[in-house]
């Protein structure tokens, strides 16, 4: 893009703010042309959330630009209960392609993946704070984390350039619930620590790769602005993903941990994916214990069911105590925000009773046939 | 087992009841071997000595010793193979029963049918005459019968024992170290946004101060150090976090602490005191789990500023422990890094230990692979004493993968793993391990997480493991009775004494750092030489006594204790008692003083220009002499050859000599070179 065109881009804004604030009693909202995204990956990242145009009218919005879709995996990673807003945008042209039903789509260079981190119900005002919006953007040589952090008007966020992470202390109600806890955005360290793999475990092999748009977790109905519609055919449709991609029905997938409809083994082993198995799988930060929590592994045995801790756990004899939640090692450590004890290392600081109350309930539910 | 059968068994069981259906009808019971038909008592054992479980029956036995025994409960009997058991010790009575012992799977003996251990049970309890204990077992895994056997043995005293008692204030991540200079150790516990320091009294037990931290960025959820940056006589403490590194500091008065935080993230694994460019001031360092490791850098004027090019080390993560150590005795602190790294294969750097040589002029050279040092077995915490009293320090490295490694320094900056004739058990996955003489027979001990806790050594370079209630914590000497306490948790688990001798010995630093640490402590006495290093950071996570503590058995004579300061100052204190603490400050007992009262060594002429005679060394079978300036550095270290040596390179001064012999001794005079 070159300046001139931004010249005109800031004067038609320009234009657009001053009407809106002259005819506040008859305001009606004047659709203006829509400016594309823009990722130029020599110029990438850029300071300011607004400058890739992922989003049209007011930011804080998230209305996605022609290009511009949202996804949501069929479970998500808890995070100190922030609610969360995911997008995918791919140059023109272009297309991912499968790769295994339990691995990221391969992205084409310039793809951007978008995930922005909000509460609701925020004190004392019961109003929404957006937090942050974390980019994953592929270059040539990689996937390369950014962070753009909100500011408190609501109206633009701005690139992390410092990637030490900012505590931002906050109070909201869940459930009707008041809650508090300091949330910490991630430093560039803390973005690799999850969003990386040696997926062939060789000497220098580690790379960054994005954790959710995988086959698995997209195999479900999204609430599209044009209606209800399977992620990957919605893709599919829109040219992100090309006849690579075997037919959803074949594609063994993840569900919604929070679906009654679903079985609890699958709603369990879903949410142990999704907060668990980018450390806990081969290649992963954790892989040094034998465990391996990625959904596609269908073996109790090396998915932890009775199998001995690397590390003493008081009371708890193994990793999955058939049985018996409560003298399981994974109990344990999701039941503590003690830092060196809980799981996940990093990305929480409160506990998610919910999310507990659900392993215990498929723990509970498996043999009690440990020794 | 089939239903049909249990339906059978559940008809026997209704026809018949026996006595030990329940605690209250008991059978008693002694040695020897009994039968048990099914396990279908109506009294459930509760509570539960294994963990958990539901069984539905039980079985029960009264069993009363005529006398002490050492017993052992077992149905890892060849009678039982491929038989499932699951047994309880209780002690008190059947309206309130406690567990003594308990046991699922310990049995040994193969099952037939398959390649693994058969479920079979075994304990091993010491009991007191004349007390009921009862035995009871349960079918969670089978109702089926089966055989068990009670041996009775001579008592067998541990070697070692801790008694438990709890403190007012908890944590996990320990430090037990002296914050207020009067040496007693104390305890500090950190909370969200508060410090609680249990300071030890000289009469016993502790005094609690809560210090408000308003607004604390980070607990030590990670790691916990300490030691007097500012040299203000106080402690200060650093919290190790998963996004920080927080200093928390003590004031003037040490009666209240301020924090001062850094920005930088951080994913904080050990931290360490340490004075890096040796001077005088301490800088601290800390390990960063996934990126290179920090430095902060004393400005010496009682601030740390971060600055990692005091200390640049291999730009990657995976620094999980370090330790500061003098690991070829050349006088200054080498760092050795533990390293472990997720999906990283064997060999990749990420994941290589590393051991940076002090050049001794402010620059460090990797030399993990020319030690032998370089292991890659996915490390996670190092010991590093002195275990066979040669002088020079070992290092024991736990690992999660592979093997944990023993490594003997060979004296020539070379090591060799001799883990395997150690006697060590070869289970990997503790994150932490810490060295001391908990037993105070002059020789160093480890406890870990692994099987045995606790290795005594036996002096040879075998070490003999034994159960502990615990597994890790801040070391130091809570009860100030000579022998080493352990704080994990809520508890205290104070050391109980035995007849061995010991020393303790409190550093303060004047022209090196206040703590001394980075100074190596020698005693001598009959047992040659024994060295200890003052360390900040202990082990994987905790803080440990700043103070050296020594045992030394039987032996009650101490002939000399040295110490070599960081500055290069040598302290030489001749025959200190024993069972006490000796406080040395640094310079106030500088070597020229010292003297050996036996074999007065004469060395003529003096002042000299050219050459030095030793009157009597054909008495003494003399290994190396040293030259050291009244500064305490060494200008010469000569292979004792003949009686005479050149001393005609050196420059006018006074200098001291030192003859060390082969069996440990040293002695010292004073001399005058002129030109």
């Amino acid at each position: 893009m070159n300046k001139i065109y931004y010249l005109i881009i800031l004067f038609l804004s320009l234009t657009f703010i001053s009407c809106s604030s002259d005819e506040d009693d008859v305001y009606i909202e004047i659709p203006i042309a829509e400016i594309p995204v823009a990722v130029n990956l020599a110029e990438v990242p850029y300071s300011k959330l607004s400058d890739y145009h992922f989003f049209k009218n007011d930011l804080k919005n998230h209305e996605p630009t022609t290009g511009v879709l949202p996804y949501e995996p069929a479970s998500s990673l808890f995070a100190d209960y922030a609610h969360k807003m995911r997008f995918v945008w791919l140059p023109d042209g272009t297309t991912a392609t499968y790769n295994g039903d339990d691995n990221v789509f391969e992205f084409p260079v310039g793809t951007a993946l978008l995930k922005t981190f909000y509460y609701d119900n925020v004190q004392p005002n019961n109003t929404r704070k957006i937090i942050e919006t974390r980019l994953l953007i592929r270059k040539s040589d990689g996937w390369k984390a950014y962070d753009y952090i909100w500011n408190t008007e609501q109206t633009e966020a701005f690139l992390d350039t410092v990637e030490q992470g900012v505590f931002i202390p906050i109070e909201w109600k869940e459930n009707g619930i008041t809650k508090t806890t300091t949330y910490k955005t991630p430093s560039q360290t803390e973005c690799l620590t999850c969003h990386k793999i040696n997926p062939n475990q060789t000497t220098g092999g580690e790379i960054t790769i994005p954790i959710g748009p995988k086959p698995q977790n997209l195999n479900t109905n999204y609430n599209y602005s044009t209606g209800s519609q399977n992620q990957i055919a919605k893709w599919k449709s829109v040219g992100f993903l090309g006849n690579d991609v075997p037919n959803t029905s074949t594609i063994y997938s993840a569900v919604d941990w929070n679906d009654t409809s679903k079985t609890l083994e699958q709603r369990a082993r879903s949410y142990i994916d999704v907060n668990c198995a980018h450390c806990h799988r081969t290649g992963g930060h954790c892989d040094y214990v034998s465990m391996r929590f990625n959904f596609s592994n269908t073996n109790l045995d090396t998915f932890g069911v009775c199998m001995t801790p690397l590390f003493y756990i008081e009371n708890g004899p193994f990793v999955i105590n058939g049985g018996d939640a409560n003298h399981s090692e994974l109990i344990h450590r999701m039941n503590t925000t003690e830092g060196a004890t809980m799981m996940p290392i990093i990305g929480r600081t409160v506990i998610h009773n919910e999310g507990i109350q659900l392993i215990s309930d498929w723990i509970n539910s498996l043999p009690a046939d440990c020794h | 087992m089939k239903k049909i059968t249990l339906l059978f068994y559940f008809l026997i069981s209704i026809q018949l009841t026996f006595a030990q259906d329940t605690c209250a009808t008991a059978p008693t019971i002694g040695a020897g071997i009994h039968t048990v038909a099914d396990v279908n008592g109506t009294q459930v054992p509760t509570p539960d000595c294994i963990g958990s479980g539901n069984p539905t029956a039980g079985e029960w036995y009264k069993y009363i010793p005529t006398q002490a025994y050492t017993v052992t409960v077992t149905t890892d009997l060849a009678a039982n193979i491929c038989k499932d058991t699951r047994l309880h010790i209780y002690g008190g009575t059947c309206t309130s029963l406690s567990c003594i012992a308990g046991d699922d799977d310990s049995g040994v003996l193969q099952c037939n049918s398959g390649n693994t251990n058969s479920y079979l049970s075994t304990v091993t309890f010491n009991v007191t005459a004349g007390t009921t204990y009862y035995i009871a077992f349960d079918n969670r895994w089978s109702s089926a019968g089966f055989d068990f056997e009670i041996i009775e043995t001579p008592i067998v005293v541990l070697p070692i024992n801790f008694t438990q008692q709890s403190i007012s204030s908890s944590s996990t991540i320990c430090c037990v170290v002296d914050m207020n200079g009067d040496y007693l150790d104390d305890i500090v516990t950190v909370g969200a946004t508060s410090m609680t320091i249990l300071h030890q009294q000289t009469s016993g037990g502790f005094v609690s101060s809560t210090i408000s931290l308003p607004g604390l960025t980070t607990t030590p959820s990670w790691s916990i150090t300490a030691g007097d940056y500012d040299r203000n006589g106080f402690n200060d403490v650093v919290f190790g976090g998963s996004s920080r590194l927080t200093i928390v500091k003590a004031n003037a008065t040490g009666t209240n602490y301020t924090e001062v935080s850094y920005p930088q993230n951080i994913f904080t694994q050990r931290a360490n005191f340490v004075d890096i460019n040796n001077d005088g001031n301490l800088d601290l360092w800390a390990c960063h789990d996934v990126a290179q490791s920090h430095a902060y850098r004393n400005t010496g004027s009682g601030d740390l500023v971060f600055d990692i090019s005091l200390m640049p080390t291999l730009a990657v993560g995976g620094n999980y422990q370090s330790m500061w150590t003098d690991y070829d005795n050349d006088g200054d602190m080498d760092l050795y890094i533990a390293k472990c790294r997720g999906g990283a294969p064997v060999g990749d750097p990420q994941r290589i230990n590393l051991l940076y040589k002090n050049n001794g002029n402010g620059t460090f050279t990797e030399s993990g692979a020319m030690a032998g040092l370089n292991d890659g077995s996915q490390s996670w915490s190092t010991a590093i004493e002195d275990f066979d009293n040669d002088g020079d320090m070992d290092f024991l490295l736990s690992n999660i993968s592979d093997t944990n490694k023993f490594f003997i320094n060979n004296g020539d900056g070379t090591f060799t793993d001799i883990y395997a004739t150690t006697g060590i058990a070869a289970q990997v996955g503790s994150w932490e391990v810490q060295a001391v003489d908990f037993n105070n027979d002059g020789w160093v001990d480890f406890f870990w997480q692994n099987g045995k806790e606790i290795y005594l050594n036996n002096g040879d370079l075998t070490f003999t493991g034994y159960d502990l209630p615990f597994s890790e914590g801040g070391i130091g000497d809570l009860n100030n009775d000579g022998f080493l306490d352990v704080q994990y948790g809520g508890n205290v688990y104070y050391n109980v004494p035995n007849a061995n001798n010991w020393i303790k010995v409190n550093l303060q630093g004047v022209a090196s750092n206040r703590n001394g640490i980075g100074a190596r402590v020698e005693i001598y006495g009959a047992w040659g030489k024994q060295i200890r290093e003052i360390r900040s950071g202990h082990g994987f996570s905790h803080q440990s006594t700043m103070n050296a503590h020594f045992g030394i058995g039987t032996e009650t004579a101490i002939t000399q204790v040295i110490i070599h300061w960081p500055s290069g100052t040598v302290d030489v204190i001749n025959n200190p008692s024993s069972n006490q603490a000796l406080t040395v400050i640094e310079g106030s007992s500088p070597l020229s003083v010292a003297n050996s009262e036996l074999n007065k060594v004469i060395i003529y002429p003096n002042p000299t220009s050219k050459t030095l005679s030793i009157s009597n060394a054909s008495q003494l079978s003399i290994k190396n002499i040293l030259i050291y300036t009244t500064q305490g550095k060494i200008v010469k270290n000569i292979l004792y050859e003949n009686d005479t040596i050149s001393i005609e390179d050196l420059a006018e001064g006074l200098y001291i000599l030192t003859i060390q012999t082969e069996d440990g001794k040293k002695y010292s005079e004073n001399f005058l070179k002129k030109n």
